[in-house]
């Protein structure tokens, strides 16, 4: 165990010390914010209610996916993949332990590291400049939290099977390059799942996705907390499971030419 | 080009090595269809990254029933002129990027490129172009071109002009921020991702009708950064639309200017980001 809190803090440290790519990646996140901040102003100017989200709570998922948005598509997302390819990876099996802990454990610190760097200052300054729909209350913080941490780990568990497909074939970047455009609309990084057709509501709001950002803002707006959380739970759970078969089968298949 | 000369020596020294060279050979056409192959699926990726998009915004503007009295439709034209024009522009100046110049500088390549008899500028952009960004062209046009049906533009020669100088004017502008940004980085050494903040975020910013931004954001995207110019003019003219404020159709005819200065602009910072340069490592 202390093996895998060492690897957390190293992976903490590894990502918190590019000070010069936090102010760009800050910058970058609030001028994102901004623009769909505007376009949420004016969809909403005539209206106060649309598939059950008032104008705070499209606010709230604008910035809530900014300050996340780094955790989920983190700058590292091609390392793991482009290590496997060149034969670097193998190292990994010669270590002590479980590989799956150790790899979530961390990447989960790099994911930490860039979530509380990251998140904190465009929330505030949105709940400054707007009007968001934010917990007050402490037992609505700690679930907001809790829910920020399962989808953190859910989505370093979708990196590492998204980089998996590099054991299968050396085009891994042709073949994740085809999924981003899906995974990012149906995940909700585009516009809120709720203004989806109904049919991939449901799938986008009950699917695996719907961990990465979803629930996160459905928590922090306070619609159906339990339930978000509950799901997470599950599909976090799942996750893990499915990284380890695919870990499993892959090292199992693998061939090592040299490096 | 190691590999031809590996496979001649071979073939010259060992006459039993036919079975070798034909291996070699094999292979060689497996890397080169398997790097085809990448790049067809990164461009379908990038085709798809751009439906994606479009699909968000028809789901939205769906639910809502347009924005700030533009169609569903009418904007989708914008958003497929940004998307096509962002995409050529990347297709030029992908090299540029703070993460990809930043490597070549750390690599100390770019020291090499400074003394060959070539505009250095050129050889960036020349020496490694992304293909896939055909994808995000292809699929801007597409939508364009159906978003421009869908809203009534009737297609005449003088709307296709229109389409095609928009896209050209916000392509040649991203190309303009890319070298600002290797100018940046010219000095920075490490890539910023701020740069991010004008290619792509300019492009998501031009996709939906200006007057939704507050008066200070119009102003940087329309007089300093003309990404705002380059799209909502020309499509002001072809939907027959009013603008915002000064961003109007009578603007339209500025626009080669508004763009031309800020390509002098990049050309300033890129010559002072290579006056600056000392070399980085390699």
């Amino acid at each position: 165990m202390s093996a895998l809190t060492g690897l957390f803090r190293a992976g903490f440290r590894h990502q918190a010390a590019f000070r010069f790519a936090l102010v760009s990646g800050l910058l970058t996140n609030t001028f994102f914010g901004l623009v769909r901040t505007a376009v949420f102003l004016a969809v909403y100017r005539s209206r106060d209610e649309v598939s059950g989200l008032e104008l705070a709570d499209a606010i709230t998922y604008v910035w809530v996916l900014q300050a996340v948005f780094a955790t989920v598509w983190a700058p590292w997302l091609h390392e793991f993949p482009t290590r496997v390819r060149s034969g670097e990876w193998t190292a990994e099996l010669t270590r002590p332990g479980a590989v799956l802990p150790r790899h979530l454990a961390y990447d989960l610190g790099r994911t930490a590291a860039v979530l509380v760097l990251r998140a904190p200052l465009p929330l505030a300054f949105a709940a400054v400049v707007f009007d968001l729909h934010l917990p007050t209350g402490i037992a609505g913080v700690l679930a907001l939290l809790a829910s920020l941490a399962l989808a953190a780990f859910a989505a370093s568990c979708l990196r590492l099977l998204l980089g998996a497909i590099a054991f299968w074939t050396p085009d891994f970047r042709g073949v994740t390059s085809l999924l981003f455009g899906p995974i990012f609309l149906v995940s909700g990084f585009v516009i809120p799942v709720e203004y989806f057709p109904h049919a991939l509501r449901t799938v986008a709001t009950l699917g695996p996705l719907g961990a990465l950002i979803r629930a996160p803002v459905a928590v922090a707006t306070g619609r159906l907390v339990v339930g978000s959380l509950v799901l997470q739970v599950a599909w976090a759970a799942l996750f893990a499971l499915a990284c380890h078969l695919v870990l499993r089968r892959a090292t199992e298949r693998m061939v090592v030419f040299g490096g | 080009m190691g590999d031809t000369t590996t496979r001649s020596t071979l073939a010259a020294t060992l006459p039993s090595s036919v079975p070798v060279a034909l291996v070699l050979a094999s292979a060689s056409v497996r890397s080169f269809s398997s790097s085809l192959r990448m790049n067809v699926l990164r461009t379908l990726g990038a085709s798809v990254l751009v439906w994606s998009e479009a699909l968000a915004v028809i789901f939205l503007l769906t639910a809502f029933d347009g924005i700030a009295g533009w169609s569903t439709a009418e904007v989708l034209l914008l958003l497929g002129i940004a998307d096509a024009g962002l995409g050529l522009g990347m297709l030029l100046g992908e090299p540029l990027e703070p993460p990809t110049f930043s490597q070549l500088l750390r690599d100390g390549r770019f020291d090499q490129v400074l003394t060959r008899p070539m505009s250095p500028l050129l050889w960036v952009i020349v020496n490694d172009v992304q293909i896939r960004n055909v994808g995000r062209v292809l699929a801007g046009l597409a939508i364009a071109t159906g978003g421009a049906g869908a809203a009534g533009v009737s297609l005449t020669p003088a709307a296709v002009a229109l389409v095609l100088g928009a896209i050209t004017a916000m392509a040649t502008i991203v190309v303009a921020i890319l070298a600002i940004g290797a100018a940046i980085t010219m000095w920075t050494i490490e890539g910023t991702e701020v740069l991010n903040a004008f290619t792509y975020g300019g492009a998501t910013l031009s996709g939906w009708p200006l007057q939704i931004y507050s008066s200070a954001l119009r102003a940087v995207f329309l007089w300093v950064v003309p990404v705002g110019a380059a799209v909502y003019l020309p499509t002001l003219r072809l939907l027959d639309r009013e603008g915002i404020g000064i961003a109007n159709q009578d603007l339209l005819p500025a626009l080669p200017l508004l763009v031309a200065a800020f390509c002098a602009l990049a050309v300033v910072a890129w010559k002072a980001g290579l006056r600056h340069h000392t070399g980085a490592g390699g």
